[in-house]
């Protein structure tokens, strides 16, 4: 008798205003890291899941990104409140890496009203040393280094946390770029720029 | 030879001494009955005969015992209801105390700051701590105890491999007030931990193992933990751990797995909508805690010193996440109460205060009573009858003393 169904399902959140499909292929990138380095029971493929649905409380951890405002409906609002006091954590990337993009201020004002103010994740956290270890804090990206978007390079991520729990994860380095391609193609790169993610994944299945 | 008038001085003497002796009996026995009516009473104290509406106060209870140890005979009479409490804490951390308490008639709860809640007959409930002592009344009838022991927090660890459902386990321990330790397997000889690796009686109470991987590898070391006086709970898939150590101690085999009953949580017991390791083969000395519709579902069992419990449910994070209403705070009770059954022992002791132990003195007053100075009997005349007897010797020298002088007379011829 083994285990009843896949532990953990990579889910990417569809909300009604904006772009929320902008980076299709960071769902099957990360599963394949997470099945490359763990043996965490991951399910081979992800699944789309409406913010505002009820169904959202079948994956305590879902990724939004986008690159367009973000406006969240009366019921995504709720929803994304329950689902952060459940013990849920929701991922939250910039795809456009620019803290004056539409995403990023309308992505802050939104998860401000559903759930608290994001704040500034100090860079010793726990979930840069969940799996594989980032001293120096969250990883940089190939977007950031390259000056495109603000040509910042951000220090730190931001959360908010509940009870010692990061409930909203965001980001501004552009994950969603950085990840978006095939994960046949990691063999072309010296290091996985993927591995935070497990990190990310790890983190939600273990706090 | 004597002369007649020589022998009828000797038999002259002879009854003038009889009739002597009869005389200073008869003297001295009415002198023993004349000194025994009028001298104080020394012999035993008066019966003590008490009618009570309420049970007596502690301190009177006290009294009258202290009579009866002193040889007083002390009887009493009334309608008393039987009614008592007892309080233990809650094996879970926190201050909660489970109250029990049994009358003849409903029952009110209060403590000093007025009426808490009202029970049943026989019914419990569970208090934060009360302002005083907690007062149970039923007509005129009061009994109380004093729940100030306070419960330390208790120490669990969860093993298992990376998952929701070993993650929502030790956020609702978390949440309950528990200080969970973890070690989580995660890919090749890696491991997620948190706190200390191994279980150790000395630091844990419980030990939750959610797979059977975790529950095989560590089955000896289980076993001695639970032998030894540990809790031991095997959820989800590890109830169905096969290592002969584990077999050994658990009160269930697993058979198959039923599917949830139901896909949603709504409108359903929570538990119906989640995978279930149905248990089987029930040991005799295990006890059956809960069933799905017949299907034995939870099994406790004793072992030596410690406790094991299978809880054949799984995915019980899913009741969390996507149950109704309370499912957060349902969860959180759940894990709470499943480990504090399990758990070790007794909350460790802590001194309880003066009052808390007067208190204990009238947790059962009617039973108190009884223990103190024995039933109540109807009232009865020799219990009752006061002031000096006199010995039972004494009629019988009377009447001997009476005979000797009317033989005398009889004799002598005199009337």
């Amino acid at each position: 008798m083994g285990a009843l169904v896949a532990e953990f399902v990579w889910a990417t959140a569809q909300y009604d205003s904006g772009d929320w499909d902008s980076a299709p292929m960071v769902a099957p990138n990360l599963i394949d890291s997470v099945a490359r380095y763990t043996t965490i029971d991951v399910a081979p493929t992800g699944v789309i899941v409406p913010l505002g649905s009820r169904d959202l409380f079948k994956y305590p951890l879902v990724f939004l990104t986008g690159h367009l405002p973000v406006r969240f409906s009366d019921v995504e609002r709720s929803t994304l409140r329950e689902y952060c006091r459940r013990g849920g954590l929701l991922f939250v990337d910039d795809h456009n890496h620019d803290i004056d993009g539409e995403f990023h201020r309308t992505a802050w004002e939104e998860i401000a009203k559903a759930v608290a103010p994001l704040k500034d994740l100090r860079n010793d956290h726990e979930i840069y040393r969940s799996f594989f270890t980032f001293a120096d804090g969250p990883p940089t990206t190939s977007h950031e280094l390259n000056g495109w978007g603000d040509n910042l390079v951000h220090k730190h991520l931001q959360a908010v946390e509940r009870d010692g729990r990061i409930c909203v994860l965001y980001s501004s380095k552009d994950y969603a770029s950085e990840w978006n391609y095939h994960p046949d193609n990691k063999r072309f790169l010296s290091l996985d720029n993927t591995r935070f993610g497990v990190n990310v994944v790890v983190y939600a299945l273990t706090r | 030879m004597r002369s007649p008038v020589e022998s009828q001085l000797r038999q002259s003497r002879r009854e003038g001494l009889l009739r002597g002796v009869a005389l200073a009996a008869l003297a001295a026995a009415t002198l023993v009955a004349a000194w025994l009516a009028m001298r104080p009473e020394v012999t035993g104290p008066p019966a003590l005969r008490v009618q009570f509406e309420t049970p007596p106060s502690a301190i009177a209870r006290d009294s009258l015992a202290a009579l009866v140890r002193a040889g007083r005979t002390v009887t009493w009479e009334g309608d008393l209801a039987p009614l008592a409490v007892m309080a233990e804490p809650v094996r879970e951390p926190g201050t909660r105390w489970r109250i029990a308490a049994v009358g003849s008639a409903p029952l009110i709860v209060r403590d000093s700051l007025g009426v808490i809640d009202s029970l049943g007959v026989a019914s419990a409930l569970t208090l934060e701590p009360t302002r005083g002592p907690v007062q149970i009344v039923q007509g005129g009838t009061l009994a109380s105890v004093a729940p100030r022991e306070i419960a330390p927090p208790r120490r669990a660890m969860v093993l298992g491999r990376v998952g929701w459902e070993a993650r929502f386990i030790i956020t609702a321990l978390e949440e309950a007030g528990w200080n969970v330790d973890a070690r989580l397997a995660l890919g090749r000889e890696r491991e997620v931990r948190q706190g200390e690796g191994s279980p150790r009686l000395e630091r844990h109470d419980v030990v939750i193992v959610t797979d059977s991987t975790s529950a095989n590898a560590s089955a000896a070391s289980l076993a001695r933990f639970a032998r030894a006086g540990g809790g031991l709970l095997l959820a989800g898939e590890a109830a169905a751990a096969g290592a002969p150590a584990l077999r050994a101690i658990t009160g269930a085999r697993v058979q198959r797995i039923e599917e949830p009953e139901t896909e949603s949580f709504e409108g359903h017991e929570p538990t119906h909508a989640l995978p279930l390791f149905a248990l089987s083969a029930i040991a005799s000395d295990a006890s059956l805690l809960e069933d799905r519709e017949g299907t034995p579902a939870i099994v406790a069992r004793r072992v030596e010193a410690g406790r094991v419990m299978q809880v054949g449910y799984a995915e019980t994070w899913r009741w969390r996440m996507q149950g109704e209403g309370r499912s957060v705070e349902e969860h959180r009770a759940y894990w709470s109460r499943l480990a504090g059954l399990v758990a070790r022992g007794e909350a460790r002791p802590a001194a309880l205060v003066a009052d808390a132990r007067e208190a204990a003195r009238d947790a059962a007053p009617l039973a108190a009573l009884v223990h103190a100075i024995g039933p109540p009997s109807e009232a009865d005349a020799s219990a009752v009858r006061n002031g000096p007897t006199l010995p039972a010797w004494l009629g019988p020298i009377i009447l001997l003393a009476l005979l000797a002088e009317w033989g005398s007379r009889r004799r002598r011829g005199a009337p």
